[in-house]
């Protein structure tokens, strides 16, 4: 999934996405002994070559052709790579650029002219002046027959498979086979099932994934990401011959990771699956946006998948510095805040005399009420919200409201891990600062606006955003003469708030965060604003007009246009061209079928079948 | 039927001692002594030596094994291995385990001359799971050994260390690869690696290691006592020494026998000394010359000679030595089905042609030997078998290790008798009824 194909942006903020082999690609070593073992080992070695070698055609680099196409790449590359430079698609299912090589599932043979046999591309390293032929009619009868014995066993019930419509024995089908079973059929029954080796259809592995033995076509992929990337080798290949089947090492029980959403990734079939994802929607109704994770400030890059106004899953985006393949699943989970208990409608007043508003009425209320208080307004701002909202939402705190400072709010900090989580559970922290500073605020703990709260000194809050690392919080915040509160998602504070502002979440508008290490990095809309919500800078630029200020951008590109070049971290940032721009398009849904819905619908929140 | 070239026994020579397989009786036939002789001389000549006398591997490829040794990295500072491959598990073949019971000390001391060659400090004799007794023998021996002061601290005396362990196998076919043999030995599933890199360079825990068969190694001291050039000219052509084949089937004298090069499989199946001919009114209708794996032969090519080269015109190879005779009263399909059967069983899964190649040909087997089978059925098998490993000639695999090649190659090898998977077609059953199995059937 992630590390093939579907479309991969460039890293935001340079470096371009690895194209090197794994380190541990064993390269033929010239000279050792040939195989050893009982009838293969007829094969003679290569002879030499008589005399001394040519020199390279092109020093420092390897020249040889595929299918006839002259190549030029580095020493060490493997073919499927190599033969990717000309365009010349090489299948495979147990290669994984991030994986060591595992060589077993025998989708990637091809000739080669430095050996009788078929040889693995994903193995094996190219060299000066090989010839290889990846579409020879020897080459395709190969893919067919490997493709037909993984399919004799396989269910191929891709009606009920998650994994259709991004699956790689479904395109390879398609592609390389194309012919029906040769398998006995039960005898008498012309089209009854065949004798496929039956494992268990539903084995729930963890609290994350559950595994369908029968789909699986063992490459190993799963079991080697746990061992090698995810570090916790929990699971493993158990039985023998075509009985075998993948599963968690007895002694950890159940594949309990942070990472075993992963798996599921990389899993070239729909043998793992998400539980939660599992039976929510075809992959084809789906359209990707490129995102960024705002679990934690590490900010991963993702696929935010999403049909209609629902964000469906995500999935990792490849970014070599950042999080290369890969995801946590704590930060794959965080999603669902932007489906559920969302904040959609302003509110005005407090208590029993809260009521829902329109937006411009919520507006030219919360002008009224913070126009008599400009410069004794208290502002916090949170991490969670993007370059772009903060850079309006500060700007609007400065020149309209008079402050000299800014809170800085947010999630509190929670547990880091081995790998990729990160203590601090707010994507922006670094843009934050960086803004606050270059608008000449001082950048102040939340702890100090607590106690200021407390104390009586602050009357008077504007929030943008309404994580708030203290759980305390909202009580205190009970006794604020006025909170404008510009939120998300509903919790203790919302209920507060003399005027609420739903804001939009980052899915739902174009802008940057920067993560803990100083990338910035762009995500994109995927769809637009869920019920009355706007994003931060824009309910900023309205409440300043309001206001009589002079703010008057339209979109967050402009906020970071007019804005950006004042800040030194974001000032080179090229937010158009670091924008990823090939989305994945979903087919679009019919207007309603049968019941009314469009076909693959599943509401969030209907009830599971149990069992499932 | 007489012997052509007389065979002058080596391996099997002290066999008929029932304490050859004790330090003393292995001492008193002047066992030891070559191994002394060997630590008088440079490593570099040991191996020079075993290059010229034309010894090549008994495991089943025939690999020479001083061209082998001398692929072992000389500067690598790490520790070499030296492991024994005792997991003699192919069908047909039951050599090794008699060594391991007559004479397991000619094993220890051809062990010692390896590693005194090889730099080797520690050897691992890798026993299959089902060797019950020759496992015991040669703990036995062992025992022996370290408390005659021969292994330990002092090789024989000699500042050199050497530790020499037998583990035991869980009974896997596959770990007799030699590549599996190394992961099991590390405490993994038996799951061959990929090659390049070779064992020799990359081997157990990552290594140089080399594997050699028990029979490969228990020569040595024989080869020694005599010389390469007399073990050389015993043989012939590039293959030295003689060898030991386990003749089963349909033979009045089945059994384990010491055969020279030039022997040939028909002296082997009829000749006084060995098997004897088949049981009266019956004939050769197919002979597997060295273990299940190997392509069969038919009546016809039983002239060939039991040297590595041989069989390489006929297509098919020495293999381990098990030679499986079936007369005309057997039924291939039901012998091939029962072959292939043995490799479904026995693929480890890794990878995809064999994992799933190997139970679908048997399924295919099955179907014709049962009668329900149709032409399709029979393009349908050899299609499978081409699909992961074509032949001619023997090691085009597609798969990681030969097991895939194994079931492949037995399957090619029978459509020489494609006439009988026909018949089988034609009549919807089988033509040998309830005895498919010919003379071997008969015995109670
Ligand atoms: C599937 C398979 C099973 C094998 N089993 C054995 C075995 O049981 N014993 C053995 O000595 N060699 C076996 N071999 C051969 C070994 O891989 C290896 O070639 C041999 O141990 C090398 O020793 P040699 O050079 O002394 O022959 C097997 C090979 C394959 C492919
Ligand atoms: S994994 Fe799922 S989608 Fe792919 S072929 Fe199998 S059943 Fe169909
Ligand atoms: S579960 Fe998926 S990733 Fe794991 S071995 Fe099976 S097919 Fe490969
Ligand atoms: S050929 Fe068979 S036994 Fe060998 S690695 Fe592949 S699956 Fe395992
Ligand atoms: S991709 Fe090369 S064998 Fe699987």
């Amino acid at each position: 999934m992630s590390d093939d194909k579907k479309p991969t942006a460039p890293a935001p903020s340079a470096a371009a996405p690895a194209s090197g082999v794994p380190a541990t690609a064993p390269a033929p070593i010239a000279g050792a002994p040939q195989s050893t073992s009982k009838p293969g080992a007829a094969v003679p070695p290569p002879p030499p070559a008589p005399g001394a070698k040519p020199p390279p055609k092109n020093p420092g680099m390897v020249t040889f052709t595929v299918d006839g196409k002259e190549v030029v790449a580095k020493p060490g590359t493997n073919m499927i790579e190599a033969a990717k430079q000309v365009g010349v698609e090489i299948p495979y299912y147990c290669w994984h650029p991030r994986l060591s090589i595992a060589a077993n599932c025998r989708m990637c043979l091809v000739e080669s002219s430095t050996s009788p046999k078929l040889v693995p591309a994903c193995q094996t390293a190219i060299a000066e002046g090989m010839a290889i032929k990846a579409t020879s009619a020897k080459v395709q009868e190969q893919q067919r027959a490997v493709m037909e014995f993984l399919l004799l066993n396989h269910p191929v019930d891709c009606s009920i498979c998650d994994q259709a419509g991004e699956c790689k024995l479904q395109d390879y089908y398609m592609r390389y086979d194309h012919k029906s079973s040769r398998l006995e059929r039960i005898s008498g029954i012309e089209d009854g099932p065949g004798m496929k080796v039956l494992r268990n259809k539903r084995k729930v592995l963890g609290p994350t994934v559950v595994l369908d033995q029968e789909r699986c076509v063992l490459c190993t992929r799963c079991v080697r990401f746990m061992d090698e990337v995810a570090k916790e080798p929990q699971l493993g290949v158990f039985g023998r011959g075509s009985h075998e089947r993948i599963d968690v090492h007895p002694q950890f029980g159940e594949l309990k990771s942070n990472y075993s959403g992963n798996t599921v990734d990389i899993c070239p079939v729909g043998a793992l699956l998400n539980r939660d994802f599992r039976f929510r929607a075809r992959a084809w109704f789906l359209s990707a946006a490129p995102s960024v994770c705002t679990g934690c400030s590490r900010g991963c890059s993702t696929f935010a998948d999403f049909m209609g106004q629902d964000t469906y899953r995500y999935r990792p985006r490849e970014n070599e510095q950042i999080n290369k393949s890969w995801m946590c699943d704590q930060g794959r989970l965080s999603y669902k805040s932007l489906n559920k208990g969302r904040v959609l409608q302003s509110v005005i007043g407090r208590g029993a005399d809260a009521r829902e508003a329109g937006r411009a009425e919520a507006v030219k209320y919360a002008a009224a009420k913070l126009k008599p208080l400009v410069g004794s307004v208290a502002v916090a701002a949170s991490p969670v919200a993007s370059n772009e909202d903060l850079m309006a939402g500060l700007t609007f705190a400065r020149d309209v409201l008079g402050a000299k400072s800014v809170y800085v709010s947010g999630r509190p900090a929670g547990e880091a891990d081995h790998f990729l989580m990160m203590a601090d559970k707010n994507p922006n922290r670094r843009g934050l600062e960086s803004i606050a500073k270059a608008l000449g605020l001082n950048v102040e703990k939340f702890e100090k606006l607590s106690a200021a709260v407390e104390g009586g000194q602050v009357k008077a809050l504007y929030a943008i955003g309404a994580e708030m690392p203290d759980a305390g919080f909202a009580a205190k915040a009970a006794t604020l003469e006025l909170l404008v509160l510009q939120a998300t998602n509903e919790d203790a504070l919302t209920a507060q708030a003399q005027v609420l502002l739903p804001a939009s979440t980052h899915v739902e508008d174009e802008g940057t965060f920067t993560q803990e290490g100083g990338i910035t990095q762009r995500f994109r809309r995927a769809y637009p604003p869920k019920g009355d919500a706007q994003p931060h800078w824009k309910w900023a630029v309205e409440l300043a007009k309001e206001m009589g200020g002079s703010l008057a951008w339209s979109s967050s590109r402009e906020v970071f246009r007019m804005v950006a070049p004042t800040v030194p971290e974001l000032a080179s940032f090229e937010w158009d061209k670091q924008a990823p721009v090939n989305i994945k398009q979903g087919i679009s849904v019919p207007a309603a079928s049968a019941d009314g819905r469009p076909p693959g619908w599943r509401e969030f929140g209907a009830p599971r079948v149990k069992g499932i | 039927m007489s012997l052509q070239h007389p065979v002058e026994k080596i391996v099997t020579r002290y066999w008929p001692h029932k304490d050859q397989n004790t330090l003393k009786g292995y001492k008193s036939r002047g066992g030891y002594q070559q191994l002394a002789k060997a630590l008088g001389q440079e490593p570099a000549a040991i191996i020079d030596a075993v290059k010229k006398s034309n010894l090549r591997g008994r495991g089943g490829a025939g690999f020479p094994t001083g061209l082998k040794w001398s692929f072992l990295p000389k500067d690598n500072p790490k520790p070499k291995y030296l492991c024994i491959n005792a997991d003699e598990s192919e069908p047909g073949t039951a050599k090794d385990r008699f060594i391991l019971e007559n004479d397991p000390h000619s094993l220890l001391e051809g062990i010692g001359i390896a590693c005194w060659a090889l730099g080797a400090h520690t050897c691992y004799i890798y026993a299959r799971g089902e060797f019950k007794h020759p496992s015991a023998v040669l703990d036995k021996a062992i025992a022996e050994a370290y408390a005659d002061g021969i292994f330990g601290k002092k090789l024989l005396g000699k500042d050199f260390e050497l530790n020499v362990y037998q583990v035991r196998g869980a009974g896997a076919y596959i770990c007799g690869e030699e590549t599996a043999l190394l992961e099991s030995l590390e405490g993994k599933k038996g799951w061959p690696r990929l090659k390049p890199p070779f064992p020799a360079v990359v081997g157990l825990f990552g290594c140089p290691t080399i594997v050699n068969n028990v029979e490969t190694i228990s020569t040595l001291p024989a080869l020694f006592e005599k010389g390469p050039e007399w073990f050389a000219n015993l043989g012939s052509g590039k293959s030295g020494g003689n060898r030991l084949v386990t003749l089963s089937g349909a033979v009045n004298r089945p059994g384990t026998f010491e055969v020279g090069m030039k022997t040939t499989l028909k002296e082997l199946i009829y000749a006084e000394e060995y098997g004897q001919g088949l049981p009266p009114g019956r004939a050769v209708k197919g002979v597997i010359p060295g273990g299940s794996s190997a392509p069969v032969l038919t009546a016809d090519e039983l002239g060939v000679a039991m040297e590595f080269d041989a069989f390489k015109p006929l297509n098919s190879m020495a293999g381990s030595g098990g030679v499986i005779v079936m007369d005309d009263m057997c039924c291939m399909v039901r012998s091939l089905w029962r072959v292939v059967r043995f490799y479904a069983e026995e693929s480890c899964g890794q990878c995809t042609p064999c994992r799933d190649g190997q139970p679908w040909m048997t399924r295919i087997l099955r179907k014709i030997e049962e009668g329900r089978g149709t032409r399709e059925d029979l393009e349908t098998l050899q299609h499978v078998a081409t699909s992961m490993a074509p032949y001619p000639p023997i090691g085009l695999g597609n798969t990681i290790c030969a097991l895939g090649d194994s079931g492949a190659l037995a399957v090619h090898g029978f459509m020489k008798f494609k006439r009988e998977f026909e018949q089988h077609i034609e009549e919807k059953r089988c033509p040998f009824g309830e005895r498919p199995w010919g003379a071997f059937g008969d015995f109670q």
